[in-house]
């Protein structure tokens, strides 16, 4: 199946080394540059297009990608521990980012939430100290999750977890979400994209 | 910030406490979990309300001695003095004159005792004889020192709350319990050596707090309601309930004359308290006209029985009811056994919500004991969302040799998982 290439994106296409790079670490989340995992840097098209329309740019996940099937993925990448992350801000940046699609392909709120899987991915091996808002990664507690997943009898990438609080907008924003560490997106999420 | 040091106390060899704001203790059963609950409870409570245990213990050995003495000079068997509790009103005069004057010296002080005692046996006509007897047993009581009082009480608390097993087992080690207010030495609130049925207070400790502590053992504390207000076989029932039970009980019952001070800050913990449990107990314990405790559900508008209601509902009413009425407020201590008893893991989340806006909104301590990866994941997530998570202490319980020891795994809460964990994996 060759997945879909929308024109008026086709500036944005890049690789995920690209489109995860940390700039204040200066260092790629996904070290990928294979030809055939390419997506959209979102957060150019968001620049772009955002600005037309509401002055300012919208905040924005990093990644973007539609499938043939129609299924679209929208991919935040952050160089973070899953402690340090604000679900707050996570919340808003899909939010704005659900609007962006919404405004440039000029279609239904709810068509987009029917179609768009969202994904966190985050680097639990970025440790920084903690301070008052963050708290730190657990294996243990992962170890544990994961083994109720499995006799919840949830197999694949449906086994993750579904953090920072945002499966309350499963249908509402977005059809699907996964919060997973930058590992297990490379293992068990690029085959199931691209 | 707290800190209770604690060395051979029950199974616990050493423990080093701070309190920020939430504490969460975890380890396997039978590591002194409960061993530290009721160590901080005691150090927290047992100098409270120290001074009318004071009097209210002089009186009573004041009347004891009275009446000896009464009876002694009783020789008319004048069956009428059954009906006159003359010593009852003699104590107290004695009592409020003693408060009252500063007696430059114990001869001044016996002076005035034996005056009174002259005057109000010539008022109501009873034979005085061998008063300088009444007198001396009389100044030996009030003469005892206030240090040796606060022993009394305090190693009496500590006591009471252990059910007289505080030393550490198989050990003739002294126990002993530090509480301070801050790391500063100076601001000890209290050190306390006990030895069997003797307690030592070490230094100079703060006489005055505020601060209580509150400690939920139990949440079926609520069904224990009905000993407190039923018959009085029922509330003998209760004095064989343990020390925290029974001052959960009572401040249940608690209403308040509040300063105007207090009141307006219950009415803004009031504003506060609505929007934390609004989407939880629809409703709330209140004590009806008979003097009663009933859970009134908002939603129906009807009185529930306690034992009709969730287990799991149990534990935020009565969280709720104890800030209500104001016995929980800023810079107390609130206690919780596992509080995951009887919760489903979706309501152990919202419960560790609940506690951690307690701390962050009203500037309550929380200590917890928990064996529940959920609520104790809970919390963690809980305390950065509402960004107080350096407020968060975490302490392991583990067996070394036969001695129980608590580790400080503030910086690596890794292993109270791994230990929950581990169970499970091996199914």
């Amino acid at each position: 199946m060759k997945d879909r290439i929308i024109e008026d994106y086709r500036p944005f296409l890049s690789n995920l080394s690209e489109i995860s790079y940390d700039s204040e670490h200066r260092v790629s989340l996904i070290q990928d540059k294979k030809p055939n995992h390419r997506m959209y840097n979102f957060d150019g098209i968001s620049d772009k297009f955002s600005k037309k329309t509401r002055g300012e740019k919208n905040m924005s996940c990093d990644g973007y990608y539609e499938k043939a099937s129609g299924d679209t993925y929208l991919i935040e990448f952050k160089n973070q521990e899953e402690g340090q992350i604000d679900k707050r801000w996570l919340k808003n940046k899909i939010y704005d980012s659900i609007s962006t699609i919404v405004m440039n392909e000029n279609i239904a709120r709810k068509d987009v939430a029917g179609r768009t899987t969202v994904i966190v991915v985050y680097n639990d091996k970025n440790k920084e100290p903690l301070n008052d808002q963050s708290y730190s990664t657990s294996p243990a507690f992962n170890k544990f999750s994961q083994k109720m997943a499995y006799l919840a009898e949830k197999r694949g990438i449906d086994s993750y977890d579904k953090k920072f609080d945002l499966v309350r907008y499963k249908g509402l924003l977005f059809k699907d979400v996964y919060t997973v560490d930058k590992e297990i997106f490379e293992k068990d999420f690029m085959d199931v994209i691209f | 910030m707290l800190n209770i040091e604690i060395s051979n106390v029950g199974k616990i060899k050493k423990a080093s406490i701070e309190m920020r704001g939430i504490t969460v203790v975890a380890g396997l059963n039978g590591t002194g979990k409960s061993t530290i609950a009721k160590s901080i409870f005691s150090a927290v409570n047992s100098k409270k309300n120290i001074a009318s245990k004071i009097r209210n213990d002089q009186y009573q050995d004041i009347v004891a001695e009275l009446q000896e003495w009464f009876a002694y000079n009783d020789d008319d068997d004048d069956e009428l003095s059954l009906f006159f509790n003359y010593e009852d009103e003699i104590a107290e005069r004695i009592l409020d004159k003693y408060e009252k004057e500063k007696f430059s010296s114990i001869e001044a002080l016996s002076n005035e005792v034996e005056k009174m005692l002259e005057v109000y046996c010539s008022e109501n006509d009873i034979l005085i004889d061998n008063i300088d007897e009444a007198v001396e047993q009389v100044i030996k009581i009030l003469n005892r020192s206030f240090n040796e009082y606060l022993e009394f009480f305090v190693g009496r608390y500590y006591q009471d709350v252990f059910k007289n097993q505080i030393n550490r087992f198989g050990t003739k080690k002294k126990s002993v319990v530090e509480y301070r207010k801050s790391e500063d030495e100076k601001k000890i609130v209290s050190k306390v050596e006990i030895e069997g049925d003797t307690a030592k207070i070490i230094g100079k400790p703060m006489i005055t707090q505020q601060e209580n502590a509150i400690y939920i053992e139990t949440h079926s504390a609520l069904d224990m309601c009905e000993e407190f207000q039923g018959s009085a076989r029922q509330r003998i029932r209760m004095n064989k309930m343990t020390v925290p039970t029974k001052e959960l009980i009572t401040y249940l019952f608690a209403e308040r004359e509040l300063s105007f001070a207090q009141q307006q800050q219950l009415e803004a913990n009031k504003t506060i308290i609505a929007g934390i449990v609004k989407d939880v107990t629809h409703g709330h314990l209140q004590k009806n006209q008979n003097g009663m405790m009933e859970f009134v559900d908002s939603t129906i508008k009807q009185k529930v029985e306690f034992s009709n209601m969730s287990a799991g509902l149990k534990i935020f009413t009565l969280i709720q009811r104890l800030l209500e009425n104001y016995s929980l407020k800023a810079s107390d201590v609130l206690i919780v056994d596992e509080p995951e008893v009887n919760l489903h893991p979706k309501w152990q989340v919202v419960l560790a919500e609940l506690l951690v806006r307690i701390h962050k909104e009203l500037g309550i301590y929380i200590m917890i004991n928990s064996h529940s990866p959920y609520f104790i994941r809970a919390i963690e997530v809980k305390m950065a969302e509402y960004e107080c998570a350096l407020d968060g202490t975490y302490y392991f319980l583990e067996e070394e040799n036969g001695e129980c020891i608590c580790k400080d795994v503030s910086n690596n809460r890794e292993v109270i998982y791994d230990t929950l964990y581990q169970p499970l994996n091996s199914l």
